[in-house]
């Protein structure tokens, strides 16, 4: 594994050389080493790599290029096995400029979280700052539209904290069936209603098909993929959201736990969808009241609670 | 054997053979006896000779058989509650006869039906008797029943008297025909109906999960229908995700059906329907989805069923309290410090042993309270189905005669009947009807949980 990493890392090295030659001239030996930096990706730059890339640099000039860089916020100081290892950081512009160094810390650690966000507590934890005072740089990171508050649909009363400008995740908005953080138990079962007319209109599509003769086709043609499904649904124009092929999916396997349609994997390995019906007409439980009898379990002639004295069964022995 | 089973025995006794036989019969549902016993718990209120007579009776239809005690001289008596059972589907048994047969079988079979066991002249001579025919048909009738005998519905019984015979339990025929409805609902296609039929017909009796295989030839040979597509027919079945029937694929194309799968499946259908029927709609998507699954986590079974938390919660819980999902934890080992977490996993999933047992108890109930009301009405309006009777009894002897015509008949109705007794006996009818086509109907699902029963103990 180990000589996998280095080997990895080697190859890196040599890319990142003629990179760096190829650059037109970098205008300052900052742009240079930060190009280095970026180049390395996720694994990040050593100093003794540094030196390699810049043989011009003298010792004094990096500490300043990297100093300067590190107070920028442009790159990160990382330890890995001993080293000292820099890594980009990614675009800095939404950096809020007037920022102070606490709300720099906050922003930072909000910026990391990405689209999950972070919760307030784990802010107050991660940078040791008090809470009325957290609250305050929360609000005016806020005020300058450098961050955003979302509720999550985990717990109503949760809030997470994510920069301005990013989507919030799946797992905070709960995906394409919430809205505002509410379960749209509406917009489903129209999907589902809808999924099921199109298989339904499928199935009586192929069979009603005259000019194909095989009953095998005709079977076979009255199954749909999710994706015939999907195209369907966002031609309709029901959702306002953008639905995705796992969104059917789910929807569709609804179907089937309602018992309304069937699934199979074809021979090209995808899962089909076909509407069916039930196998029995009507269940015998259903034409007698005791069907739905919350209490059938104690019912028994030995006991005042009896058929005989059943209102339910006196309305439906009156004929 | 559950109280409730012990009640439907003495409902059917009682209905079938009065009052008399299903008391005496009663104190043989909670063990075997000899006769000496019997007699003295009923000591008082039925004669010794009375006794004798019933467990005669009750021999002569195999709903007893008297056993040989190793230990004691004397013989034991037992009551085999199953064939009691039994008769509540001999309508049914009738009814396939006919379809499959005709109905010169059926009179045979209703003749051995009434007599219990009898020698096949018996049969035959009852048989005409019963019909009103005359005694030339009697070749006939003897042909179709060495038929019968030879087709396994009739079968010989080595006890008693020369040649005695009873119906044997055919299991097979009725499943033939909610299969083939079952298949013809799922394509939508009555051709695919008939080739499952012509399958299930060349099936031998047996009580296999899957049937003995079945030659493609044989099948074409026996189809009424156009037979342009069977091979596709048959493979369209086979895909389906109910799968129905195998192939083998090899020189010779035989086809097996898969009875357990054909019964699991209509016994989950069942299932979901009382499901849906009891609880809801939303129940029963939770309920399939646990099936589906076979373990769900409370909050994957809200993202599977896609129903809001808070009614999930409500739902599945109401399912739990009346035992239709069960729900294993899972506990976190405890950790080094000595305490635990506090979390655990809570699982759910299906017992459908014990499901089918407890919907098989509440099925009995239901024909039990079926077989109560009809008692009941007939007991309250005694005396009033008695002249009904009596009536019917002399009109069908003058119309035998051929003395009279309608009119007449009616207006002696009027005569006999007030125009509120009419209309009673008008709403008697009806409700025995009612009663009798519903536990009709409730036997049927008994007879589906039996074999589900059956097949899933035959595998382990």
């Amino acid at each position: 594994m180990s000589t996998a990493v280095k080997r990895g890392h080697s190859d890196n090295l040599t890319d990142v050389a003629p990179a760096a030659k190829k650059a037109r001239e970098p205008e300052t030996a900052e742009q240079r080493v930060l190009e280095i930096i970026k180049n390395s990706g996720n694994k990040g730059v050593s100093d003794e790599d540094l030196t390699r890339a810049c043989p011009v640099l003298t010792i004094e000039e990096r500490v300043d290029v990297v100093n300067k860089l590190i107070t920028s916020n442009a790159i990160t100081l990382h330890k890995v096995k001993d080293t000292l290892r820099y890594k980009y950081k990614g675009p800095t512009t939404s950096t809020p400029g007037d920022a102070n160094t606490e709300e720099l810390v906050v922003f930072n650690l909000i910026r990391d979280s990405g689209r999950k966000g972070i919760w307030i507590r784990d802010v107050r934890i991660k940078s040791n700052l008090g809470l009325p005072r957290l609250k305050k740089i929360l609000k005016s990171l806020e005020t300058k539209k450098a961050i955003k508050a979302v509720k999550s649909v985990a717990a109503s009363r949760k809030i997470v904290y994510m920069l301005f400008d990013l989507e919030p995740d799946s797992s905070i908005t709960g995906g394409a069936w919430y809205s505002n953080q509410e379960f749209e138990s509406e917009f489903i079962e129209i999907l589902t209603k809808h999924s099921y007319k199109f298989l339904e209109a499928k199935k009586s599509k192929a069979l009603k098909n005259t000019t194909i003769r095989s009953p095998l086709v005709k079977y076979n043609t009255s199954y749909a993929t999710a994706d015939r499904v999907l195209e369907f649904i966002s031609k309709t124009g029901i959702s306002k959201v953008r639905l995705t092929v796992e969104d059917i999916i789910s929807i569709l396997d609804l179907l089937v736990y309602d018992g309304l349609a069937a699934k199979r994997v074809n021979s090209e390995g995808k899962i089909e969808y076909r509407s069916t019906k039930t196998l029995l007409n009507r269940i015998a439980v259903s034409f007698l009241p005791c069907g739905s009898c919350p209490v059938i379990k104690r019912c028994s002639d030995a006991n005042q609670l009896n058929c005989l004295n059943c209102k339910h069964m006196k309305i439906w022995t009156t004929i | 054997m559950s109280s409730d089973y012990c009640r439907i025995c003495t409902s059917i006794l009682r209905d079938y053979f009065g009052q008399d036989v299903s008391e005496i019969a009663k104190p043989l549902q909670w063990g075997q006896k000899s006769l000496m016993t019997l007699s003295t718990m009923l000591d008082g209120k039925y004669p010794r000779h009375l006794i004798q007579e019933t467990l005669i009776v009750l021999l002569q239809f195999n709903f007893v058989s008297a056993i040989c005690n190793v230990h004691s001289v004397q013989i034991e008596y037992k009551l085999n509650m199953e064939n009691i059972l039994m008769i509540l589907r001999y309508p049914k048994y009738l009814s396939i006869i006919k379809r499959k047969f005709g109905n010169q079988y059926k009179e045979l079979v209703e003749a051995l039906l009434c007599l219990g066991r009898a020698s096949l002249s018996k049969i035959v001579s009852e048989c005409i008797k019963l019909q009103n025919k005359t005694d030339d048909l009697y070749n006939n009738y003897w042909e179709k029943a060495i038929e019968l005998i030879k087709n396994e519905y009739f079968k010989r019984t080595p006890t008693y008297v020369v040649w005695t015979e009873v119906k044997q339990n055919k299991m097979f025929a009725p499943p033939t025909k909610n299969q083939k409805d079952a298949v013809v609902r799922t394509f939508d296609d009555t051709i695919v109906g008939e080739v499952m039929s012509t399958i299930l017909s060349q099936c031998a009796d047996s009580n296999a999960p899957v049937s003995n295989p079945i030659s493609l030839q044989l099948i074409r040979s026996n189809l009424s229908v156009g037979h342009n597509y069977l091979l596709e027919y048959i493979t369209m079945i086979e895909e389906d995700p109910t799968k129905f029937l195998s192939k083998s694929y090899g020189t010779m194309c035989n086809i097996t059906v898969n009875f357990k799968q054909i019964i699991n499946c209509l016994n989950d259908s069942i299932m979901d329907q009382v499901v849906s029927y009891k609880f809801g709609e939303s129940s029963a998507r939770l309920f399939r989805a646990t099936r589906s699954n076979k373990l769900l986590e409370l909050e994957r079974l809200q993202q599977t069923a896609l129903i809001p938390d808070r009614e999930t919660k409500t739902l599945t819980s109401e399912l739990f309290m009346n035992n239709y999902l069960q729900v294993q934890e899972l506990r976190k080992p405890n950790t080094r410090l000595g305490r635990n977490d506090g979390k655990s996993f809570y699982l759910y999933h299906l017992n459908e042993r014990q499901l089918h047992q407890e919907l098989t108890e509440e099925i009995l109930k239901m024909i039990g309270n079926c077989m109560m009301w009809k008692f009941k009405t007939c007991e309250d309006n005694k005396r009033l189905l008695k002249n009904k009777a009596r009536f019917d009894g002399m009109v069908q002897g003058l119309q035998d005669k051929q003395e009279a015509d309608k009119d007449f008949f009616e207006e002696a109705m009027d005569n006999l009947f007030s125009p509120s007794e009419r209309i009673l006996l008008d709403s008697i009818n009806r409700l025995l009807r009612k009663c009798q086509l519903n536990i009709m109907r409730l036997d049927v699902c008994l007879f589906l949980f039996h074999n589900y029963k059956r097949y899933n103990e035959t595998i382990k």
